[in-house]
């Protein structure tokens, strides 16, 4: 069966201020790029700003009554003559100042466009929309009025309104496409910070009022229709695609940055680092499958990077005055270990943040740029083992070791194995949940002729829990045809990967067993098995595997 | 409200769990297919909603609906739910023109003192059921390029 397997990824950066006003700061104006728009000798310029709504620490809720003015940074900024016609282009800075050389008396209009472009050599490169899925992927752009440039020099400055009206959203909610976009370029800031030469893909952001966290009957969120289930990260068609919920009065992230960048931290490890994740639901005290406890953990602790902020917020509910927070520094789970979110992402935020915590073991601060550089490195993307706490870990402890008596004391701090018992695999992994059965090994070594049992269960819930799917290496002697069956439940599944690319997946349906030939290079395969009973199908219970392993 | 009909009904259905990279949330899911109804209509409905894990407490609350004019019921279920439980939401619908509304229902759980909300919603079919998307701004299709989506923004020229 399927495992509709959306793509995965990714992580980020920092960013102090963000969300804030403004800041502030610091940076002198840079030498802004400038494109005449006619001939001539005027300047106009200015400074857009948008609304930046933020949360109630109390409730996490949002605070209209304390929304900022927030400089709109690094977009797409674009004038336009009395046809509508375009005819100059030039971006902000990073306090939203922009620039224009015009002629005189020209009828114009400025137009805001919910867009980051960065290209060229010596610089990172990213390109980012924001649209409306429910209107054929159309941009968002927010226009001022048509102006005459007049005779001299002139600022006009532009505000993108939340349109909040004190009770509801009373009129156009111009602010939102342009706080997510700020959102992420606060991310991509961070990681452009560590690496002057990050080359991020095309990443496309649907947010429309209609995106509802409805789930359609086949399962498979709508973008046409709104009926998007959640906020989640994917690929579509080859192209990376974000989608974030806007209905009022139920659930809207554009203001919730912590939740546009931990799906932004899905993109960047889909896009420029690894995951194998499998998503699904999650949550704090959830024991998850190795790969999206990974996954998730990383996000959320990728949103408290960037943020500076370890507290992320969800709001929602009537008039958005609702929400949640979880502290991702303080690890407070009742589920602690390799199959944790929770776990995962206070490790990655402990080992980012400056703040030592004697609580929790916490005598590290290695900031975002290791954390990074272990992500991105080819020897991680093309791991051999499945991508898990081990497997990062691994990695991240090999390249510190002038830090690894205290990584070691993170990973005990949260029950993972730590030292030199530490590998991709988990190979020494001694936290079975408790002493529940089908959970170690993590890996089960696999051979030639008839394994197992090798037991899928679904003790810890369906679809995507500890135990749901079993995991198993394989190391193929030399190379040629190999055919492997699983048996041992109605719908048996598995994966074949190696290097960190899938080679094969036995999703048939068929009948009582799946059988997959194929040709193998010599080297370590690692297998995820599954009975389907546990992963989208039904009925859920324990199903115990036998792999047979030939070659032909 | 003309030609009131009042029916009951029980949403039953699959449980989907689409496999997707989403935001953390309540543990729970909404077992519910869309509903359908009449035009100036009203009916009782149940929604089921399962807790993929013990919690301490969960509730269900209203929010207020979209496409239908009013959405009620006496829908607070504070008590602990065991993993696996399904707890059925008694929920009352009236519905006014054709079109495709939404129920709007907020989950929230308590585990070991820790609050986590999700907001679900449930599609209501009346009559024809079609959907009538909101659009904010206006939509330009300028030859050649990429449509876009004009919202308002405050100018001030100094």
């Amino acid at each position: 069966m399927r495992i509709s397997s959306l793509a995965l990824l990714g992580l980020t950066a920092v960013c102090a201020a963000c969300g804030g006003g403004g800041g502030g700061s610091a940076s002198p104006a840079p030498d802004l790029p400038v494109t005449a728009c006619a001939s001539g000798g005027l300047q106009l310029s200015g400074t857009i700003t948008y609304d930046r709504v933020p949360s109630d620490p109390q409730t996490s809720g949002l605070n209209y009554n304390n929304t900022l003015r927030s400089p709109a940074r690094q977009i797409a900024v674009q004038l336009l003559n009395g046809n509508d016609t375009v005819c100059a282009s030039t971006k902000t800075d990073d306090a939203g100042r922009y620039s224009f050389t015009v002629a005189e008396n020209l009828n114009l209009k400025l137009r805001a466009r919910a867009e980051l472009q960065q290209s060229g050599a010596g610089q990172a490169n990213w390109s980012v929309q924001v649209v409306d899925n429910t209107q054929g992927s159309a941009l968002y752009v927010a226009d001022s009025a048509v102006a005459s440039t007049g005779t001299s020099n002139s600022v006009r400055d532009l505000h993108l309104p939340s349109g909040w009206t004190g009770n509801g959203y009373g009129n156009p909610r111009t602010a939102a496409p342009f706080a997510i976009i700020d959102s992420i370029y606060e991310a991509l800031a961070d990681f452009a910070a560590v690496d002057s030469t990050a080359d991020f893909p095309f990443l496309r952001v649907n947010w429309s009022v209609n995106n509802r966290p409805v789930t359609p009957d086949d399962g498979q969120p709508d973008l046409q229709t709104g009926e998007v289930v959640t906020s989640f990260y994917t690929q579509i068609g080859g192209i990376s695609n974000l989608v974030l919920v806007g209905a009022a009065n139920a659930d809207t992230d554009e203001y919730d940055d912590h939740i546009v960048i931990h799906e932004w931290g899905h993109y960047f490890e889909d896009r420029l680092s690894r995951s194998d994740s499998v998503g699904g639901p999650h949550g704090s005290d959830d024991l998850l499958d190795m790969r999206v406890a990974f996954g998730e953990g990383f996000g959320n602790a990728l949103s408290g990077i960037v943020t500076d902020d370890p507290v992320y917020r969800d709001s929602l509910g009537n008039r958005q005055q609702l929400g949640f927070s979880i502290n991702v520094e303080n690890g407070d789970s009742s589920s602690r270990g390799w199959y944790s979110e929770a776990s995962v992402q206070e490790l990655l935020y402990d080992l980012y943040d400056s703040t030592n915590d004697a609580g929790d073991s916490d005598n590290i601060a290695l900031g975002l740029g290791p954390l990074y550089d272990v992500l991105t490195a080819n020897a991680y993307r093309q791991d051999p083992a499945f991508t898990s706490v081990f497997s990062y870990m691994t990695r991240l402890r090999a390249a510190q070791p002038a830090n690894q008596s205290q990584i070691d004391q993170l990973l005990a701090d949260i029950d993972v194995v730590g030292g030199t018992q530490l590998d991709a695999f988990g190979t020494n992994e001694t936290n079975n949940a408790g002493g529940q059965a089908n959970v170690l090994p993590v890996y089960t070594s696999l051979s030639l002729g008839s394994n197992g049992p090798i037991c899928s269960d679904d003790t810890f819930d369906v679809p995507n829990k500890l135990s749901n799917w079993r995991f198993a290496r394989f190391d193929a002697n030399s190379s040629g045809s190999y055919t492997f069956t699983l048996t041992g439940s109605q719908d048996p599944d598995f994966i074949i990967q190696r290097d960190g690319q899938r080679l094969a997946t036995g999703f048939s349906g068929a009948a009582n067993s799946e059988v997959v030939t194929l040709n193998l290079n010599a080297g370590e395969h690692v297998l995820a098995l599954t009975a389907f009973e546990n992963t989208g199908g039904s009925p859920r219970g324990t199903y115990c595997l036998t792999l047979n392993i030939e070659v032909n | 409200m003309r030609n009131l009909l009042i029916v009951a009904f029980v949403i039953v259905a699959v449980t989907v769990v689409p496999s997707v990279l989403a935001k953390p949330g309540a543990p729970v899911t909404l077992q519910a297919g869309a509903l359908q109804l009449q035009p100036h209509s009203q009916a009782q409905l149940q929604v089921s909603i399962r807790a993929q894990d013990a919690v301490d407490d969960l509730q269900v609350s209203v929010l207020p609906p979209d496409g239908l004019p009013d959405v009620s019921g006496g829908i607070a279920v504070g008590r602990p739910a065991a993993a696996g439980e399904v707890v059925a939401v008694p929920v009352l619908i009236q519905a006014a023109n054709a079109g495709r509304g939404y129920i709007n229902l907020l989950v929230t759980t308590q585990r070991r003192g820790r609050t986590e909300h999700r907001t679900v919603s449930v599609p209501v079919v009346v009559g024809d059921g079609k959907l009538r998307l909101q659009h904010m701004g206006k939509l330009q299709q300028p030859a050649g390029q990429q449509a876009v989506v004009v919202l308002p923004a405050e100018q001030t020229i100094r």
